[in-house]
């Protein structure tokens, strides 16, 4: 194929997307109608099942990032790109036998809930916030940011437009519908991206008689068989390996993601959902390999490098080759959804965390009546949406790539521990904490400014001061259990470890939960 | 209403001195089976990205006319839904009918007092 579609307003796919938002709209004016207090803001009265939640969990999860990027990833460099799908996958396991359930049994609305549960409050909540909202605001500019540039290369809007277009429509749906508007407007998005998905898979292996192991040669007789088998990605195990802890343990700390398990109304709910979610974005990440393959073979790595350097339109460019015009509309409008719904999830994680977090346990030292609760909430949604929309705008043009990488980190060394040390062990005391949160924190974002992948690909020096490692993970997450367990022993808290055995009924029978 | 509770637990929890031993039994048994499921993930993962960095050659074998490297980055996949369906599995089987006996004693013992 010659030419694309792409880039040019398309009829089919605005359509499409008028019709996605449409629908949204409504279910948001529906949720609306059932949003009447905290409570429901932030956890759709604790009333979706773990199968919705599951489904809700994927569509928080596969952002348009993981889906074009690494499709694209494989389209170009074949292999490698199947090691990132993993590295993404291997956290959902993690958070079951470790998270899911006492993190549903013991807090309310928030991870830093769980954290500070038996810790003094002020202090925990603060050092929380700074993991959670760093956490949060750096995978929202990643995503503004990719969002305006794929919606600009897709549609052809202009990069401002389509940035603002995102953060009011995601700000609608919750401003107005809550956890409830995100929940189904998530779960709409993973449904029609795991269809569409699963078409392009179907259409690509019909025109290889169904056999992958053809779909395979095919490709390798084009590119060579360095395509089928591990390159550069891995060339130095100590980064795979730190890049593998920030994907396998950040998972875990991600406060979004976090937030859903307080949708269920208990833990064996809570638990499903992880196993649903688990089993989606596994499958997910295996179409995605073969959406690359297809797209490496049907289009070319030529026209997708020509299109964009990094490989993003791949996976549109070969819905058009398989679908022609009306197919690329419509993969272009599920992956505008998928932005939405990712962009929705973040919004609603960092208001919940300004609002409970830092206004009503901090502010109002949790004394805060419901009405006044709901409407800094709310407020809270407001702020973060603006703020999403001008950072979008503010780091356009800006290489973003790093920023998801350094949330991973920053979640699996600073929520992660946190988190962990409190739900497991008793003698972890608030001072623990805070040092850990902190250390995670800062190591993870000082690590990676000094790294390559900022001090050279952003900044444009010549040589990185500390050049071992892109992601910091390996450094920053042994460092910040190190530094919560040394502090926590140097001074005892006998009290905090009382009350670790009082609160075991809660914490694994959900005695007690909310 | 979560604070008297919680209170409430409390109280109970230091009026009978020793925690139930049911109970550290179940979180004893909930250990074991998280920590060897999370134990064999880990071993799966970094062994795989160990396997792929140091032994290339041995990726490019090919079974059914696929790279072994393919085969295992998607079992790796597979096996990833695998263990959380084990852990799924013996939780409603066995922790929960644990837990479910253990709160019903719990309730019984708060409603005497």
């Amino acid at each position: 194929m010659t030419a694309t579609a792409l880039g040019q307003p398309n009829f089919i796919s605005i359509f499409f997307f008028l019709l996605f938002v449409a629908a949204t709209l409504g279910i948001t004016y529906w949720a609306s109608k059932r949003t009447k207090t905290a409570t429901d803001f932030y956890t759709a009265k604790r009333n979706i099942s773990g199968w919705q939640n599951g489904l809700a969990l994927a569509g928080d999860y596969m952002s348009a990032a993981s889906f074009l990027g690494i499709a694209g990833l494989v389209s170009l460099k074949g292999f490698d790109g199947l090691i990132y799908s993993i590295g993404f996958l291997v956290g959902w396991p993690v958070m079951m036998f470790l998270i899911a359930e006492p993190l549903r049994n013991l807090g309310k609305y928030t991870f830093a809930d769980v954290v500070a549960y038996r810790l003094q409050q002020k202090p925990i909540r603060i050092a929380a916030a700074v993991g959670s909202l760093s956490t949060v605001v750096l995978y929202l500019i990643a995503q503004m940011v990719g969002a305006g540039n794929l919606i600009k290369m897709m549609f052809g809007l202009p990069y401002e437009l389509a940035v603002g277009i995102i953060g009011a429509v995601m700000l609608a749906y919750v401003l107005f519908g809550g956890m409830l508007a995100t929940t189904w407007v998530q779960i709409i998005k993973a449904v029609l991206l795991l269809g569409g998905a699963t078409v392009m898979v179907i259409l690509t292996l019909s025109q290889f008689g169904f056999s992958p192991a053809h779909l395979f040669q095919t490709a390798a007789k084009s590119y060579g068989d360095k395509v089928l088998l591990p390159g550069g990605l891995v060339a130095s195990p100590w980064e795979a390996l730190s890049l593998g802890l920030a994907l396998m343990f950040g998972t875990s700390g991600l406060p979004h993601i976090l937030m859903r398990f307080y949708t269920v109304p208990s833990a064996v709910e809570a638990r499903k959902s992880v196993f649903v979610a688990t089993g989606l974005i596994g499958y997910f990440y295996i179409l995605t390999f073969f959406i690359g393959f297809g797209a490496m073979t049907l289009v070319g790595q030529t026209m997708i490098a020509g299109v964009d350097k990094g490989g993003n339109m791949a996976a549109p460019l070969l819905a058009e080759a398989l679908g022609g015009t009306a197919f690329l509309g419509f993969i272009a409008a599920v992956a505008f959804a998928t932005i939405l719904a990712v962009v929705a999830g973040l919004t609603l994680a960092g208001a919940s965390t300004l609002s409970h977090d830092l206004y009503v346990n901090v502010l109002r030292k949790g004394q805060a009546a419901e009405a006044e609760q709901f409407k800094v909430a709310r407020l809270a949604t407001v702020l973060l949406g603006v703020l999403a929309i001008l950072l979008g705008i503010v780091f356009k043009g800006q290489n973003v790539a790093f920023m998801v990488g350094l949330a991973f980190s920053i979640a699996a060394s600073s929520n992660f521990p946190a988190l962990i040390l409190s739900i497991f062990w008793k003698r972890f005391t608030t001072e623990g904490a805070v040092i850990s949160i902190i250390t995670g924190a800062t190591t993870s974002v000082v690590l990676i400014i000094l790294s390559p992948t900022v001090w050279v690909d952003v900044f444009k020096f010549t040589e990185a001061p500390f050049g071992l490692l892109k992601n910091p993970a390996l450094i920053s997450l042994p460092l910040a259990f190190a530094a919560g367990i040394i502090s926590s022993l140097l001074k005892p808290d006998p009290k905090t470890a009382a009350a670790f055995e009082a609160d075991k009924p809660r914490t694994y029978l959900g005695l007690g939960a909310e | 209403m979560a604070n008297v509770l919680t209170s409430i637990s409390r109280t109970t929890m230091s009026d009978t001195k020793s925690p139930p031993s049911a109970l550290t039994e179940l979180i004893r048994s909930h250990r074991r089976v998280s920590l060897t499921l999370l134990v064999t993930l880990f071993v799966a993962y970094f062994g795989f990205i160990y396997l792929i960095s140091s032994a290339p050659a041995l990726m490019a074998y090919k079974i059914v006319g696929i790279p072994l490297g393919i085969h295992l980055g998607l079992g790796l996949i597979l096996l990833s839904c695998v263990l959380t369906g084990i852990y799924i599995t013996w939780a409603n089987r066995s922790y929960d009918t644990r837990a479910e006996q253990l709160r019903r004693e719990w309730n019984k013992k708060g409603s005497r007092k």
